[in-house]
């Protein structure tokens, strides 16, 4: 059926509720399996538990599930299970790639969907594994090059912190001291991630607001501009709901995921 | 905004993790507006873009973007959104010519409430942008040069 048609492992969060660049990765699937590309689909063990829905409609269009990683996604809805699911997590997800590998299955191109390193690191090594090209999406900056952005985002992490613990006056002197330190472990993290995702054959910026929050001009980057839209079904929706002509309520929206990056300042 | 109109309700919705709605509620009970507040969580799309279409102003106070879906959805429902002045927002949208949106600094929850009173009532459209087709068209083209299948 697929013939010479391009095949790829995608690597890819399909928790709808996750936001936005869950969506925009969900429609790029759908969008290359209607148009001949054979997808196979690596996703979090989470979303096994959490995206029914997802997935369904997902296998009916013909995508197929390679396996799932990062077992210890769960985490976030069971922490006590964190250190024993930390545990397997490596030697299951080594299985899924031998298990793989002993099919002869050889994708064109390992693409992760996301920015988030752990979905980059697991496209990475796989790519080494299938001898494929390796991919990934930036929905996101994965670091700042830009200092009064990397620390306005920090700032922002010890508001919410503040705000939720009420910090007495005594534990401010902690919390300042925490910010000297994720302030070091950024930069740090900053010069690991600048000198990994360099080395991907392929970085897709959905925007291009993201080199420029990266402070870098790199060859393997191509941008988006613009990156996403409305589809047809929004475009639908939207329209139905504007003729439908809602009177406006006495109300003010905040509607994102609530985090502390999304601003609750 | 609520000292200024006490008639008025925030609307939150997005993925909750546990445990977040009561810390929330909890400060919101603090500031004693706990009653103007209803977290609504996840909701699906419908009812998200009916409730964006009835919503006077959306508040975005993102520090972290690229290019959010929650804007572009606020817009083309005719619901001005004023957000802070991140590279994402100015470029994707200010510079690009959507109306009604307006960008404050980053922090500057004043100067927020501010500006969503100044857009309320105002004329909200997204810029033009090409169509999903065509994005994922080029996207898709991208993919099968790298691979050598174009």
């Amino acid at each position: 059926m697929y013939g010479d048609a391009l095949k790829i492992l995608a690597v890819a969060n399909i928790d709808i509720t996750r936001g936005g660049g869950v969506l925009r990765a969900i429609r790029s699937i759908k969008w290359y399996v209607k148009n001949q590309v054979k997808v196979n689909l690596l996703i979090p063990l989470s979303d096994i538990f959490y995206a029914h829905s997802e997935l369904k409609d997902l296998k009916a269009l013909g995508v197929s599930i390679a396996g799932v990683f990062k077992i210890s996604s769960i985490t976030s809805h069971a922490p006590i299970f964190k250190k024993t699911l930390s545990d397997i997590e490596n030697i299951l997800f080594r299985r899924v790639d031998f298990l793989k590998l002993s099919y002869k299955y050889s994708p064109d191109a390992i693409v992760s969907l996301h920015e988030s390193t752990d979905f980059v690191v697991t496209a990475y090594i796989l790519s080494k594994l299938f001898h494929s090209k390796s991919v990934s999406f930036l929905q996101l900056p994965p670091f700042y090059g830009l200092k009064r952005r990397a620390e306005n985002i920090v700032r922002s992490w010890f508001l919410w912190n503040y705000y939720m613990k009420s910090l007495s006056s005594s534990s401010n002197i902690k919390s300042k001291l925490s910010v000297d330190l994720i302030k070091a472990s950024n930069l740090i993290n900053r010069e690991i991630k600048y000198n990994f995702y360099k080395r991907l054959d392929m970085l897709i910026a959905v925007s291009p607001s993201i080199p420029l929050e990266m402070n870098v001009k790199w060859n393997n980057m191509v941008i988006l501009d613009p990156g996403l839209t409305l589809d047809r079904e929004d475009r639908s929706l939207i329209n139905k709901i504007v003729k439908e002509s809602h009177i406006k309520n006495r109300i003010v929206l905040y509607s994102a995921r609530i985090s502390p990056e999304k601003g609750v300042d | 905004m609520s000292k200024k109109h006490p008639g008025l309700r925030l609307f939150i919705t997005g993925k909750l993790e546990s445990g977040l709605e009561r810390a929330l509620m909890e400060f919101a009970r603090k500031l004693n507006i706990h009653d103007k507040i209803l977290l609504a969580g996840y909701i699906p799309r419908e009812e998200l873009f009916t409730l964006k279409a009835k919503a006077l102003v959306h508040l975005y106070p993102s520090h972290e973007d690229t290019f959010p879906y929650s804007v572009l959805e606020s817009l083309a429902l005719g619901t001005p959104v004023v957000a802070y002045d991140i590279p994402a927002l100015r470029i994707n949208f200010l510079e690009k010519g959507a109306e009604g949106i307006s960008l404050v600094e980053e922090f500057d929850v004043k100067g927020l409430a501010e500006e969503a009173f100044k857009l309320i009532g105002q004329k909200a459209m997204p810029p033009e942008f090409p169509s999903w087709e065509e994005i994922m068209e080029k996207e898709l083209s991208l993919l099968k040069r790298l691979a050598g299948k174009d």
